[in-house]
């Protein structure tokens, strides 16, 4: 049975070895020594009871929690066309935060960004292949999640060191000089507000995550697909 | 082998319904489910490991079947699968639903 076990060690050798990937591995072998163990007792040589009982078993993907199949090509498009629209939004919404000079940096930064998604969703869009539309590949569903939630922990964490960062910066003079805060116009006033709304431009990134997972589940292979062989 | 194939894109739709009824007889295993469905089909059809594999993981998603490690004294541990009275209820109404659509197909296509 040493040629099974390596066999089932094969198909799993990409997986985490944690208790759902055990118990599946644990499942597969039991069922394939039976259905060696059938055919051997009805007549057939070991070695082609071996080749016959794993030639429909040959990759263990989709048995996998939160793994789908997914067009590849037509995910990562329209994930580009998403992201493209994303930052095209943030950079027309950064135009009035020009007034500081860290506003002008995002704001061209942010044009730069756009150009690049724009010339890449161009470039992958023009292909016409079907096979490169037909292609496919396996995404984790929880693994995206997990990042995810990583995303907005991250983001949470960079808009309040930033809002406390300004603060200090801004009051600090205030609080420990005991010197008068001096907006003198709209002009600093709008400054001020600046400096603490520019943080937030960077709610795109962790909003892209949902996008990702929507359009994951829109270009699902269905049923059909996963089950040929 | 065309002929094959089609008669099993017709099956696909309803193996989660063909592993209830297999399993309403009682519980049984991964390989002991193809055999008893090649049996039944008269070795007509049969199941192969990916569609096993990925209906037994939807059942048991849906609470319709149950499963528990047997214990072999030889040999690997053995995974069994047990209906729930929800998977009962399931199959009876996926077989009534089978009948209605039966009787209108055969009046639409024969």
């Amino acid at each position: 049975m040493k040629h099974l076990q390596n066999y089932v060690d094969q198909l799993f050798k990409e997986h985490k070895d944690n208790k759902q990937t055990r118990e599946l591995k644990d499942e597969i072998l039991s069922n394939l020594e039976a259905k060696v163990a059938d055919l051997t007792a009805n007549g057939m040589d070991y070695t082609q009871a071996v080749k016959v009982a794993t030639e429909n078993i040959d990759s263990v993907e989709l048995l996998i929690d939160g793994n789908t199949r997914v067009y590849t090509n037509r995910y990562r498009i329209e994930f580009l066309q998403v992201a493209l629209l994303y930052f095209l939004i943030a950079w027309v919404i950064t135009i009035p935060l020009r007034l500081v000079g860290m506003g002008i940096l995002l704001n061209f930064f942010l044009l730069i960004v756009v150009f690049a998604v724009g010339i890449l969703f161009f470039v992958l869009n023009s292909k016409k292949e079907s096979h490169y539309w037909g292609k496919t590949s396996i995404y984790n569903i929880n693994t995206v999640m997990r990042y995810r939630k990583i995303a907005w922990l991250i983001w949470g964490l960079f808009v309040t060191v930033s809002i406390l960062g300004n603060t200090a910066v801004e009051f600090g003079s205030n609080i420990w000089f005991g010197r008068a805060i001096n907006i003198t116009g709209p002009y600093q006033f709008a400054v001020l507000v600046i400096r603490y709304v520019l943080p937030f431009v960077s709610i795109i990134i962790p909003l892209l995550f949902p996008a990702a997972l929507k359009l994951i589940r829109k270009y699902e292979v269905g049923e059909h697909h996963e089950n040929q062989e | 082998m065309n002929e094959n194939r089609i008669s099993s894109e017709l099956i696909r739709g309803n193996i989660d319904t063909i592993i209830l009824r297999v399993l309403c007889d009682g519980d049984s295993y991964g390989y002991e489910i193809i055999k008893t469905i090649l049996k039944k089909s008269n070795g007509k059809y049969e199941l192969k490991e990916p569609s096993l594999y990925t209906s037994l993981k939807r059942l048991e998603s849906n609470k319709f079947i149950q499963s528990y490690w047997g214990d072999e004294s030889q040999g690997g541990r053995r995974k069994y699968y047990k209906v729930t009275d929800a998977g009962k209820d399931t199959f009876h109404r996926n077989f009534a639903d089978w009948k209605i659509a039966r009787e209108l197909i055969d009046k639409l296509i024969r």
